[in-house]
């Protein structure tokens, strides 16, 4: 069962081509990786699954009552705002549909505490988001887009200001949430997301290779990486790829 | 002494105006601050130059014509922003001028002498009707209220409007609310300080509170509180002088401003 199904989906800003007839189909409880070169079409392919940007192209089917939570890529983040990190974390519970004299409840506030503990940025709780540094920040994205307890999990570069213990700590939590949840991770960190995602997906404006990260080994993935398509098209392990998702 | 000014009409009227302009203004300034909506706030006013103009040359109330110009200029210019991802500095910069030159070419065209324009360029708060002042308490009204009532929705919106809108939270009826209510604050400013002073006193006294504090609603309540006191000020001193208002207005907010940064920096 899919949850999500992306057909022949192209985006062009002006006249740069960012997305060129993706084909994507997301399973539930799948925890997939994408990876590829900066301009790579990356947080636009995640804005796209999240109604955040509408294909020129191409039709996105997810059902209505799949609830999505994202933390976005930290770098277009206005830090400046008055506002703190509990605040911050806590819109992740706020209701869609309009609420008047809306307030969160002490069930929204214990939530939001135990994922701050989780994240290791209660002891931030009541700084304005500005005044953390960058890894911090990150956390914090991260623990909002958990608070929304969503069906999918949608992260861009979520780790990419994090060391490397703080690293493995979100890793591990991702992993555990991955168990009932669906989560589709941007990332660099080849390396080390491997021994965590189950389906890795190669985009340079066209999504090169999605299938199982494990027939896929270290090396092939380097070179994958910000790679022409040939370079996967022509390994020793064509069975794995995806029939749809094939170029040619 | 103070007392004795009271028994005019004017002044209480003038004295009312303050306190609700002050109201408008730490709400909306807050936003447009926040937002960084500054040049956008200020093109809009701008733009009701033209209304203002239109209003003389119908012969209707300039406030309306200003009104419907800057609900215009402020929804256009959103939603050009928007479809077309151009850059909305140049697009405001297009409307301010636009604007104003509408404004300018309506007063010639309209018949017999032209009417004096400076009350809308500079504000003169010790003209404002009855009547304004009962329009005035309505967009304070709902101005409040709108910002009260939807408190948290606006805290998300404004800091993180993408996040928002991927909860499901439809961020385009928060996108045009706010701009129309950014149109009508600026409305009510233009009497009392004209369409080229407005954006200073929707700006400073939020930039004064953010020297205080990093909580949203306590800039708002801040805000509010410095633009009494620039404006219950302001009409004392010029009023004392027999200088013109709104400028005095904005003095006594800007020289606040550096007292407050210069002592900041200290
Ligand atoms: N708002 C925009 N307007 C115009 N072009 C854009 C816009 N956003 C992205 N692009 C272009 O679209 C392409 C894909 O961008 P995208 O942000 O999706 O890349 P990415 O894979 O996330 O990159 P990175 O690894 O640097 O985050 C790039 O060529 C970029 O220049
Ligand atoms: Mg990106």
């Amino acid at each position: 069962m899919s949850l999500v199904e992306l057909k022949d989906v192209s985006v062009r800003y002006n006249s740069v081509v960012a997305l060129e007839s993706i084909n994507l189909s997301v399973k539930e409880n799948e925890f997939l990786g994408i990876i590829g070169p900066n301009g790579g079409g990356k947080t636009t392919l995640l804005k796209v699954l999240l109604g955040l940007i509408t294909p020129c192209e191409g039709t996105v089917k997810i059902n209505d009552d799949i609830t999505l939570g994202y933390a976005p890529q930290f770098t277009r983040f206005d830090t400046d705002f008055p506002i703190t990190v509990e605040d911050v974390i806590l819109t992740g519970r706020l209701p869609s549909k309009f609420k008047i004299f809306h307030r969160y409840s002490k069930e929204d506030l214990s939530l939001a505490l135990d994922i701050m503990e989780r994240v290791d940025v209660l002891k931030f709780r009541h700084r304005q988001i500005g005044r953390l540094s960058g890894g911090q920040k990150q956390k914090v994205l991260i623990a909002r887009a958990l608070l929304t307890d969503p069906k999918i999990l949608l992260l861009d570069e979520p780790t990419s200001s994090l060391d490397s213990s703080a690293k493995d700590e979100i890793y591990n939590l991702l992993k555990d949430i991955n168990k009932n949840k669906t989560i589709i991770m941007v990332s660099h960190d080849i390396g080390v997301i491997s021994s965590y995602i189950n389906t890795v997906a190669c985009l340079n404006k066209k999504l090169h290779y999605h299938g199982s990260h494990t027939k896929l080994n270290k090396d092939k993935l380097k070179t994958a990486y910000g790679c022409p398509v040939e370079l996967i098209v022509h390994t020793e392990t064509p069975r794995t790829f995806v029939s749809k998702n094939e170029e040619e | 002494m103070i007392d004795g000014l009271f028994k005019y009409t004017f002044i209480q009227n003038a004295f009312i105006a303050s306190v609700l302009v002050s109201i408008i203004c730490g709400i909306i300034g807050t936003i447009i601050v926040e937002k960084k909506l500054v040049m956008m706030s200020g093109g809009i006013a701008h733009t009701s130059f033209g209304g203002i103009g239109l209003g003389y040359f119908l012969g209707i109330e300039p406030i309306i014509g200003a009104l419907i110009f800057s609900i215009g200029a402020s929804l256009g210019i959103a939603h050009i922003n928007r479809s077309t991802k151009t850059n909305s500095d140049a697009l405001v910069g297009m409307f301010w001028a636009i604007g104003m030159a509408m404004g300018i070419l309506f007063i010639g065209l309209t018949p017999g002498y032209p009417p004096d324009m400076t009350s809308y360029l500079f504000g003169d708060i010790l003209t404002v009707s009855k009547l304004s002042i009962r329009i005035m308490i309505l967009v304070t009204i709902i101005i409040t209220s709108v910002v009260v009532v939807f408190f948290n929705y606006w805290k998300a919106y404004l800091f993180d409007d993408e996040f928002s809108k991927t909860l499901g939270i439809r961020t385009l009826f928060l996108e045009n609310l706010i701009f129309i209510l950014i149109a009508l604050a600026i409305v009510m400013l233009i009497k009392v300080v004209g369409i080229i002073l407005v954006i200073a006193l929707l700006t400073i006294p939020p930039a004064i509170a953010k020297f205080l504090t990093y909580n949203l609603k306590t800039i708002m309540i801040i805000s509010i509180a410095f633009g009494m006191l620039f404006c219950i000020l302001g009409l004392y001193v010029s009023y004392q002088f027999n200088i013109p208002s709104g400028a005095t207005i904005i003095i006594i907010a800007g020289l606040t401003f550096f007292l407050f940064s210069s002592f900041r920096k200290l």
